[in-house]
């Protein structure tokens, strides 16, 4: 199984009721015998921000006949400020023509599978629940260093004994957005 | 008797000579001129041009006597020091500095000579129009001061003196010069300015640092360094900007073209060099002579919330 790794950036959030100095322009020194003082205004736009780092390919144990097989992959949200996410993840029918989670032999045959996000089900398209993210590191200290989001992929027990022998694969998108 | 002898009659004659001879030349003279006038201009801080005059009489007529035909004359000036040199004042206590100054001469009278710019040492082209009986038409000549501010800025702070000769030539035949005098005084104060201060908006925050600045002119007059104190917005004067709630901190940083300096927030960068000397402005910022930096760290865009944070640096420079 294959993951696709997305950061977005959200709009800029320009609280211009925040600005307190809107009107200043800098103003120069006097010419004095004593001293000069001159001042100028700083601004920083600091917009909604939100990264998906340490995102890794996912291969499912074999099918041994009995059971379902599933695979877990921990991966890394962060968001500024606040910390506030949701995420929407999305599946391309294993032949990418389609949004369901599907996994394709290259042939005729898929095989779907479900999702849970921190545990909990989700449909593909589908949107979690506001989540916290990590809001001070952008890759939470490194690569698969302290990941805070998990998502697990699990293909059932009956699916796989109705499906041709073969190799399977599709691509699983995860969007998160600041809220 | 006094004829009858041949030397008392030599004698009778020289005294005749002695008599006669003056009684045949005009007369010059130069007015409060002569012994000599002081002129002392008020203190000049920040502003523009000089521009002060002196008016006299310059009699000048043909022969003696009140009712002497009214003869022309020309006039000059020059530095009591080098007579050749360009008009200036010099500094009290550091002759290298010299102030350059000009002077003008004009013809009162309505049917005079006008306005002449004087060349030091040269008696003016014109015949500017005499006058006798002690001037009874009041006052026939001006002499006017310019010192242009350009030239005010580009000196140091102190006192400043000339004794400026001047010098007419006229009455009988034009031959005639009579002398006057005339000492200008000027205080300069000593004076500093930044200017060419700028807002600085940050970009977009992408993960880096965020850095901006700018060069900006500081100018004082006369040799020396100056000194730096800045502060912030933040509470006592701390370097961070605000979004109404939270704050981001910030770093500075001030090149004299010299060294770039951290700045601490209310503590004075002493020494600090290259202040410009020529005018306020470094040549219309053309040259300026210093750059202030200002950088928000990542690690703090990184953990603070979005909105836009703003915040006023104040920047005082000083001589010293």
């Amino acid at each position: 199984m294959k993951f696709m790794k997305s950061i977005k950036v959200g709009l800029f959030a320009l609280s211009l009721g925040l600005i307190t100095n809107t009107a200043f322009s800098a103003n120069d020194g006097l010419l004095d015998p004593v001293n000069s003082s001159g001042d100028f205004l700083i601004t920083a736009v600091l917009g909604d921000l939100i990264r998906i780092s340490s995102l890794d390919d996912m291969v499912l144990p074999a099918f041994t006949g009995v059971g379902s097989i599933s695979n877990s992959e921990a991966f890394c949200v962060y968001r500024n400020g606040t910390g506030l996410y949701t995420a929407t993840v999305t599946g391309d029918g294993g032949d990418g023509l389609g949004a369901t989670f599907n996994l394709w032999d290259g042939t005729t045959n898929f095989m779907p599978y479900t999702v849970t996000y921190n545990g909990n089900p989700i449909l593909s398209g589908g949107t979690t629940a506001t989540l916290t993210g990590n809001t001070t590191l952008t890759d939470c200290g490194g690569v698969n260093v302290a990941n805070n989001a998990t998502i697990v992929v699990d293909v059932a027990e009956s699916v796989l004994l109705a499906s041709p022998a073969g190799t399977y694969t599709g691509t699983l998108t995860i969007l998160v957005a600041p809220m | 008797m006094l004829l009858k002898s041949k030397n008392n009659y030599f004698i009778l004659l020289a005294v005749l000579l002695f008599v006669i001879t003056p009684l045949s030349h005009g007369t010059v003279r130069v007015g409060k001129l002569d012994p000599g006038k002081v002129v002392n201009l008020p203190d000049w801080s920040n502003g523009g041009d000089i521009s002060s005059f002196v008016d006299f009489c310059v009699l000048s007529q043909d022969g003696n006597g009140k009712n002497a035909p009214i003869a022309p004359y020309q006039i000059r000036a020059f530095n009591n020091t080098i007579a050749t040199d360009p008009y200036y004042l010099e500094h009290l206590t550091d002759p290298t500095q010299k102030l350059f100054v000009s002077w003008e001469h004009t013809d009162l009278l309505p049917a005079g000579g006008g306005t002449e710019t004087l060349t030091p040492n040269q008696f003016t082209a014109q015949n500017k129009t005499g006058a006798n009986n002690r001037c009874p038409a009041g006052i026939n000549s001006r002499l006017t001061l310019h010192i242009n501010a350009a030239d005010l800025f580009s000196v140091s702070g102190g006192s400043y003196r000339m004794r400026f000769v001047v010098e007419v030539q006229g009455g009988t035949n034009g031959t005639e010069t009579k002398t006057g005098f005339l000492t200008v005084n000027l205080t300069i104060t000593p004076l500093i300015q930044i200017s060419g201060l700028q807002d600085i908006f940050f970009p977009p925050y992408t993960g880096a640092d965020l850095v901006s600045g700018y060069s900006l002119c500081v100018y004082r007059n006369g040799v020396g360094t100056y000194s730096l104190t800045a502060s912030g917005s933040g509470a006592g004067g701390a370097f961070t900007i605000t979004n109404g709630v939270d704050l981001l901190p910030y770093t500075a940083t001030w090149n004299d073209t010299a060294v770039t300096s951290n700045i601490i927030s209310n503590t004075a960068l002493t020494g600090r060099q290259n202040p410009f000397t020529a005018n306020p402005t470094c040549n219309s910022y053309s040259a300026n002579n210093a750059t202030i930096q200002i950088t928000i760290l990542a690690t703090d865009l990184g953990v603070a919330a979005s909105g836009t944070y703003s915040g006023i640096m104040t920047l005082i420079v000083a001589p010293e």
